[in-house]
């Protein structure tokens, strides 16, 4: 490439640098003084004519806060003819050494520049840069060219995953016209973009982007391949690391992107690099890396240079008036990392619920059941301090709570008569039922199932073959059930928005690609075992895969005989990043309603957990303590945090996210069919099953046809989404409490709750009070009992009265809604 | 009959008795003709019979009509006690049974013959603990009622409450548990505890591999007290039949051998938790190569027995030698014979050493999940340098097989491991090798099959369906009972070479009474190698389909043909020949004769088969059937002049009952065709006559249209140009006209031609001539 080319490329992206637009403003109180400023990086390497460096400068105050001054400090050359600095970049000049000084508000930082291969040529890796520029421009997102089908007959590898179809489109493909080496501006490749030639995608680019520049320049210099010993990156870091907390008004951060090589070489590509924003009601950020923060909260900053992603994870605080943090009650370690958070942002947790409000939502959230009148009782008499512990310990040990926790369990292993046979179904169903009764280590619990063999009757745990019919539906299924990760994208390509890639996933295949099912003499029983032999080959490249496991990479010597315990073994490992999380995560979900990541199978970079620390701290403890599922349930329930009241404050009515008050939910459909059975002491039958059997027992959907349970969400177990299960509200659950022929029945038995006590010889008043303990464990207010009696003495039917004030009980929201 | 009927008149009693009477005939009518149904066992009471006792059993069921016979699957005496007096219950049944004191213990089976039919096999259990009915009160833990230990309990679910079985334990006792369901083909699939009195768990069984749906535990009692054992059936039904036996015994799995060697008495030890160590002798008896063989294994001071399971085979057996886990340690073994071990630890492997001679052909089995084992035996054999030589493909059966050819003289590997790395007491099996070639039969897998007959006093017989697999013979194979038995005629018994199918065709004499009850022993011999070799009928995958619940069949219960000599029952169809002889057409040597069924009784719909009998000397009869119509071809000698009979043996099954009909059909040389001539006065000419032609064709002959040609006419005397006789007519009235001037004439050679077809060939006759004389009016 000739010089002056080069020379021409970099104008173009410092033009585009600029033309991004820089905010001058002084972001800073006054008041507040700079104790120093850091320079990242301290030193600058330019070892090649296309090297830049983005600078990021950062100012330290004296009251500890951190302010990024990237594009308020002024950064000069003292040698001009080694590098120069356009804005906060610096760019080669020549070959040598220099400095660069950046000032900001009396406070200087030096910054060393070595400059080398100015005179060797750089050619534009087509890998490296022209695909990255390709992404950074979205040609190739998915609703792009980068589709299935391509669009407009031009078709590109979804975020460059298969370079082969690119180079093939990209060069050969439609006579070679996209590229044109002896013209390169009447390429179509950039006159698409640039509008000049109609385009169905509108205008995607400028002639001074970045990338304009990079794929210009790569067309110039004859659409070459890269060699095939040249050095590949191996990973990218952002800076400033995760952790910045940024105050409002200084809630600006420049980041830069630096790409590690495989020859040891380290490059800024914060101009390639692609970046989004979590929570764009937290922050955005913009195409050249600069986030600002909107409103206090979190946000994780996603970074995606071709298939490399990372994050950097920035918290924007505010101060808010009035705001005195109350150093409420701290019960365990949950409550410090929950307080924490809730104190840098601002929000001050809720008061500890009424003893009534925890008694009916402990039960609901561990047995999934109201409790009996005595048990009302009982708790509400109790005066020990410690009664709210006492009574989480003690319903741990009921036999409802392993029966509710199986039919939470139920959903993730697709546990149907359809998918594992009637008789499956029972067996499959005791042996949940049987892990969380004798609280079996998770860890056991998830080795049993990913390593089972043999008869799916008399090894219930092979059903989870069962269920997962095909070596895909191993990947899929287990990926986000045990890692959190949803990688039915991969099957076909790097994933999107995440750093697993197509070989990931064919990589981890190859653990569970050996499974075999046969059926056997036995009716509807399946034989699950392992073959000594067969490879996986990934379906782009044909390449034969090694089992991989994230965070280790492909296993060289996997267990002869099942590669599957090989898999187990990495899962189940203390230090695994994935496993405990997913764990701990799901059940706090369960009993706070959303997940400190949320939804609570879905972990990704783009979705960070609300509370990390959090989420490490029980993890953490998850592990220390054997993997128990009761015990770490426990110390959620005993916390402070589980316990405050549903009732916002005036400091944290828009917080959904940290837990600063407990969120209301719509009762579980199987919770909510048992509530109204429990008010109306009219106990609901399910053929075939057990007299007594509750909603919340049933082993699978698919075993009883109750369309009140249908309609308020449960669901029908085809898939191992956790979201499968929905308590949205809709139309025929109003209708099934307005006159739904359930609740009917129940307040016309002859044998329900008032009828009785009638026949007992209670008077309104006691029932009307019976009523209330038994729907929301509380008495009725005066206001509730006078509205009541009134409403008895106004109708001239008694009963029809009650049947009345019982339905009108049953449509509360403090009935219908667990809180 | 109605009181009112003797009020009346009798005048008008007899109308009325007339009136009815057609009404009691067809009642009688419809009565003669039902044909009752087998007997059906479906209860058994008790189930447990004990070996070296006499056992009072009832059975329940349908048309345990007296006078009763019965089979056991093992040695037993056994007496039919007379019914209750007065009374010829078909509902119930009582026997006697008395079992000899080495009997082993285990499943067995017994069927029962009356003067309908065979009973289905039913399962007892042949148990050495003191056997109780299902105590009351039992379906809540705290009110059942206290039992004895040790018991076996004959009961049935109760649907969603659990059965509970309470009783009073010693700390340090080890109780066991062994529920049957599955395998006395119930479909109960039971789940068991083993409570503490207040509801504390200590143990919990479902389906224990090698079982089936089967449930077994064993606990070691924790402290003095009260426990209880709940069944449950798993998906919560109701009145499904269990049987479960609680005491201090091992829960054994098999003997070790897991094959035990036939020709005389055997001491064998046992795999299965708790039997460790524990030895019996077997006795065999006349226990033949692929029995079943149940043993018990008790503990020392034991008074009950664990139920222990092997098979009998006619070769060599060794048991492993541990530690024999890696090839320099390998236990020598012989084949043929077999090599039994224990898998003792998850993962273990198993070698055994043998040598075999180039060219010989061994074939592999493994057994062990039909033996009650849960172990899946994989195995290869190797080189003694560990290369593989061949390797078991692995099945739906989960017992594998393998076919190999000793490649050289030498010393070989057996390598045995547990397909999913399992192991453990219990994990037992034996892979067995024959040597050579051979040949299975099997009954056919099919809805039609069946194994139990009625046979008809004096008529009967029954077919048996049967399938062939060979593994490297593809010589005849000659069906056969073991024993032979007087009275039958086999027919199509012979397998031809290559041959994968055939129905085996039983034919009773005239001579068969009533009475007999016979279980047939049906082999398959053929001469392999130069040496004669007899295979028994098995029925895997036909027995599964009659025993849903066993899912590996017991022997007994495989290759079981069972039929009953009784009253015959009313004649139900009769063949019925079109026309009633064959009729071959002088000159010619084949003709066909149709053949249909005649049903004699309204609900005989079906079709008969047929064999031919009696064919003369030269003459060959074969025949096409077409929706239940037979069309016999009949081949005769071209210069055929006497009258020949041959005979049609027609059978055909109506509700379970074969019935043979013999009939003679004559066969008859005819004339297709023949034709004559009458007019019996003169001719007047000027005036026309009357002459009658007459045809006759062949019997059994296709009607055609004849054709007629006269000749010898006087001058001037002339008849109709075409002269046809229809199909449907034998005679034609012809007009012969003189004319005015025809001249007075006196002719006697006047002859009619005629001519059609017969058979599809054109045939022709001449008639004899006659005179006519043409006379002048008078």
């Amino acid at each position: 490439m000739q010089l002056g080319k080069l020379r021409r490329t970099y104008v173009l992206i410092i033009t585009g640098m600029l033309l991004g637009g820089w905010s001058t403003n002084s972001l800073r109180a006054a008041d507040v003084e700079l104790d120093r400023i850091e320079v990242y990086p301290a030193e600058v390497q330019l070892t090649g004519v296309r090297e830049q460096a983005q600078l990021l400068v950062t100012g330290y105050y004296v009251d500890g806060s951190i302010q990024d001054l990237t594009r308020v400090a002024t950064i000069t050359t003292a040698n001009a003819d080694v590098a120069i600095v356009k804005g906060s970049v610096a760019y080669p000049q020549a070959d040598g050494e220099g400095s660069l000084n950046v000032e900001f508000e009396g406070k200087t930082a030096p910054v060393k520049v070595v400059v080398a291969n100015q005179q060797e040529p750089q050619p534009v890796s087509f890998l490296y840069d022209t695909l990255a520029a390709l992404s950074k421009n979205s040609c190739n997102a998915g609703a792009c060219h980068g589709s299935p089908s391509g669009k407009g007959g031009f078709r590109l590898s979804l975020r460059a995953f298969d370079p082969k179809l690119d180079e093939l489109t990209l060069i050969r493909e439609d006579f070679g016209r996209r590229t044109n080496s002896l013209d390169p501006d009447n390429s179509l490749l950039l006159l698409k973009p640039l509008m000049k030639v109609a385009h169905g995608g509108g205008r995607q680019i400028r002639v001074d982007d970045p990338a304009y520049a990079v794929i210009r320049d790569w067309i110039e210099e004859g659409c070459k391949m890269d060699v095939a010993d040249a050095a590949r990156p191996v990973k990218i870091e952002v800076y400033p690391k995760s952790g910045r907390v940024l105050k409002k008004p200084a809630v600006q951060q420049q980041l830069s992107v630096w790409a590690h090589y495989s020859d040891g070489r380290v490059r800024d590509v914060t101009p390639l690099a692609v970046y989004s924003s979590s929570d764009v009601e937290v922050a955005d950020v913009d195409r050249n890396g600069f986030v600002e923060g909107l409103k206090r909260g979190e946000v994780a900053v996603v970074v995606r240079y071709l298939e490399f992603i990372e994050s950097s994870f920035i918290t924007f605080v505010e101060e808010v008036e009035d705001f005195v943090w109350n150093d409420p009650q701290v019960n365990n370690y949950v409550d410090v990392a929950v307080d924490q958070k809730l104190k840098q942002l601002k929000y001050l947790p809720s008061d500890l619920c009424t003893d009534e409000e925890f008694v009916r939502r402990v039960y609901l959230d561990v047995i999934g059941i109201l409790p009996s009148l005595e048990e009302v009782t009982a708790f509400a008499e109790d005066v020990d301090p410690a009664k709210r512990a006492k009574i989480v310990d003690r319903l741990l040990e009921r036999p409802e709570y392993s029966k509710f926790w199986a039919l939470k369990w139920g959903d993730l292993l697709r546990l149907t008569s359809g998918q594992v046979t009637n008789e499956g179904v029972y067996k499959y169903y005791r042996w949940v039922e049987r892990s969380f009764r004798e609280n079996q280590p998770y860890d056991e619990f998830a080795t049993e199932l990913l390593t089972a063999t043999g008869s799916t009757f008399s090894n219930p745990a092979a059903n989870f073959y069962r269920t997962s019919k095909d070596m895909n539906d191993c990947v899929e299924t287990i990926s986000q059930v045990f890692l959190g990760a949803r990688l039915q994208c991969a099957k076909c390509h790097n994933h999107p928005f995440e750093r697993w890639t197509q070989d990931n996933y064919y990589g981890m295949a190859a653990f569970f690609n050996r499974v075999q099912r046969t059926n056997t003499k036995r009716t509807n029983e399946m034989f699950i075992y392992v073959s000594q032999s067969g490879e996986v080959t990934q379906p782009r490249t044909q390449q034969k895969m090694k089992p991989w496991v994230p965070g280790q990479g492909d296993i060289e010597n996997p267990n002869a005989f099942d590669r599957r315990l090989d898999f187990a073994s990495w899962l189940t490992k203390p230090d695994n990043p994935f496993f405990a999380k997913i764990e701990v995560n799901r059940i706090w979900s369960q009993v706070f309603g959303r997940g400190i990541v949320e939804p609570a199978d879905d972990f990704r970079d783009t979705n960070p957990p609300s509370n990390a620390m959090l989420l490490d701290q029980l993890a953490k403890d998850f592990v220390e303590n054997g993997y128990d599922r009761k015990a770490i349930l426990a110390t959620i329930l005993k916390s402070r945090t589980y316990q405050t009241s549903y009732q916002p404050n005036d400091f944290n009515e828009d917080d959904t996210k940290y837990f600063s008050h407990y969120q209301p939910r719509l009762l579980s459909a199987e919770q909510l069919l048992d509530a109204i059975c429990h008010v109306t002491q009219v106990a609901e039958t399910f053929g075939g099953l057990p007299a007594g059997t509750k909603a919340t027992h049933l082993p699978a959907p698919d075993l009883v046809n109750n369309e009140f349970l249908k309609i308020f969400g449960q669901p029908e177990r085809q898939t191992v989404c956790a979201c499968e299960r929905t308590n949205e509200s809709n139309l025929s659950m109003a209708i099934q409490f307005f006159n739904g022929p359930l609740i009917y029945n129940k307040l016309k038995s002859e044998t329900n709750s008032f009828r009785r006590s009638m026949t007992d010889g209670k008077d309104n008043s006691q029932i009307i009070t019976l009523l209330y303990n038994l729907a929301v464990c509380r008495n009725p207010s005066e206001t509730e009992l006078k509205a009541s009696l009134d409403h008895i003495a106004s109708k001239e039917d008694r009963v029809e009265a009650l049947e009345d004030i019982c339905w009108a009980i049953l449509n509360t929201n403090e009935f219908l809604f667990q809180h | 009959m109605h009181p009112t009927l003797f009020k009346s008149s009798p005048g008008a009693v007899m109308k009325e008795f007339r009136r009815l009477l057609p009404i009691f005939v067809g009642l009688l009518l419809l009565m003669a003709t039902t044909v009752k149904a087998a007997p059906n066992i479906s209860s058994v009471t008790p189930l447990g019979l004990q070996p070296g006792a006499t056992t009072e059993v009832s059975l329940g069921g349908t048309e345990l009509t007296s006078p009763l016979k019965i089979w056991t699957s093992f040695p037993a005496e056994v007496e039919v006690l007379p019914t209750s007096e007065g009374a010829d219950d078909a509902t119930t049944a009582k026997l006697r049974l008395k079992l000899t004191e080495n009997v082993g213990v285990g499943v067995g089976a017994i069927s029962v013959a009356g003067a309908t039919g065979v009973s289905q096999l039913y399962l007892v259990v042949i148990e050495d603990a003191p056997v109780i009915a299902e105590p009351s009160p039992n379906n809540s833990l705290s009110d059942a009622a206290l039992i004895t230990l040790p018991a076996a309990a004959q009961a049935s679910s109760s649907g969603t409450v659990a059965d509970h079985f309470k009783f009073e334990a010693k700390v340090g006792q080890v109780i066991s548990v062994d529920v049957l369901a599955a395998r006395i083909n119930s479909a109960m699939d039971p789940v068991v505890r083993l409570l503490a009195a207040d509801g504390t768990e200590l143990a919990f069984a479902d389906d224990s591999d090698g079982l089936g749906a089967d449930a077994r535990l064993q606990v070691k009692v924790p402290a003095d007290g009260q426990y209880a054992v709940e069944v449950l059936d798993s998906k919560y039904a109701g009145n499904l039949p269990y049987y479960v036996r609680i005491g201090e015994f091992p829960l054994a799995t098999t003997t070790l051998p897991a094959s035990v060697q036939i020709g005389g008495d055997r001491d064998v030890s046992f795999s299965g938790a708790g039997a460790g160590g524990l030895t019996a002798k077997v006795v065999l008896g006349t226990t033949l190569a692929g029995d079943e063989i149940r043993a018990g294994a008790k503990i020392p001071n034991g008074t009950i027995s664990g139920f222990a399971r092997a098979r009998a085979s006619s070769g060599v057996q060794t048991v492993e030698t541990e530690p024999n886990d890696e090839i320099p340690q390998a236990t020598t073994a012989a084949f043929p014979g077999g090599a039994s071990g224990v898998f003792q630890q998850p993962g273990d492997k198993d070698y055994f050493k043998f040598n075999a001679k180039k060219g010989q052909r061994l074939r592999f089995s493994g057994h062990s999940l039909k033996l009650g084992s849960p172990a899946v035996v994989n195995f290869r054999i190797l080189k003694t340098d560990g290369s593989q030589l061949a390797a078991a493909p692995i099945n739906p059966e989960n017992e594998f097989l393998v076919a190999w050819s000793v490649p050289e003289d030498g010393e070989y590997l057996l390598e045995t491991s547990e397909l999913l790395q399992r192991g453990g007491d219990e994990y037992a099996y034996v892979v067995e090798s024959a040597v050579g070639n051979s040949f299975t039969l099997t009954l056919k897998n099919d809805k039609a099959t069946r194994n139990r007959f009625v046979v008809d006093e004096g008529k009967g017989g029954f077919q048996v369906p049967i399938t062939v697999a060979r593994d490297g013979y593809a010589g005849p194979i000659t069906i056969k009972s073991k024993t032979e038995i007087p009275g039958v005629t086999w027919h199509n018994n012979v397998v031809a070479k290559d041959g994968k199918e055939i129905t085996l065709l039983l034919e009773f004499s005239t001579e068969t009474k009533a009475g007999d009850f016979v279980n047939m022993e049906i082999v398959g011999e053929a001469e392999i190698d130069g040496q004669v070799t007899q295979v028994p009928l098995t029925s895997r995958d036909w027995t599964r389909t009659q025993f849903g619940a066993v899912t590996y069949p017991y022997s007994f219960l495989q290759g079981v043909v069972q039929y009953a000599t009784v009253p015959a029952i009313e004649e139900f169809f009769e063949p019925k020949f079109e026309p009633e002889a064959v009729y071959v057409a002088r000159g010619e040597t084949t003709a066909t004769i149709q053949m249909s069924t005649a049903s004699k009784h309204k609900d005989f719909k079906g079709a008969l088969s047929r064999m031919f009998e009696d064919v003369p000397e030269g003459i060959t009869v074969a025949d096409k059937a077409d929706k239940g119509v037979h069309t016999i071809t009949v081949t005769v000698p071209a210069d055929l002049a006497d009258e020949k009979a041959f005979a049609v043996k027609a059978y055909a099954e109506h509700a379970g009952h074969l019935q043979f009909v013999k009939r003679s059909v004559p066969i008859k040389v005819v004339d297709p065709l023949s034709v004559s001539i009458k007019l019996e006065v003169a001719i007047i000419p000027g005036a026309s006559q009357k002459a009658l032609i007459t045809i006759v064709r062949a019997p059994g002959s296709t009607a055609e249209v004849i054709t007629l040609t006269l000749a010898g006419l006087p001058d001037k005397v002339t008849v109709p140009a075409e002269l046809t006789i229809a199909a449907d007519q034998t005679e034609l009235e012809v007009e012969i006209i003189a004319a005015a001037d025809a001249a007075v004439a006196k002719t006697d050679g006047i002859t009619v031609s005629a001519k059609s077809k017969y058979a599809g060939k054109d045939v022709s006759a001449v008639s004899a001539a006659i005179a006519v004389e043409v006379k002048a009016a008078e």
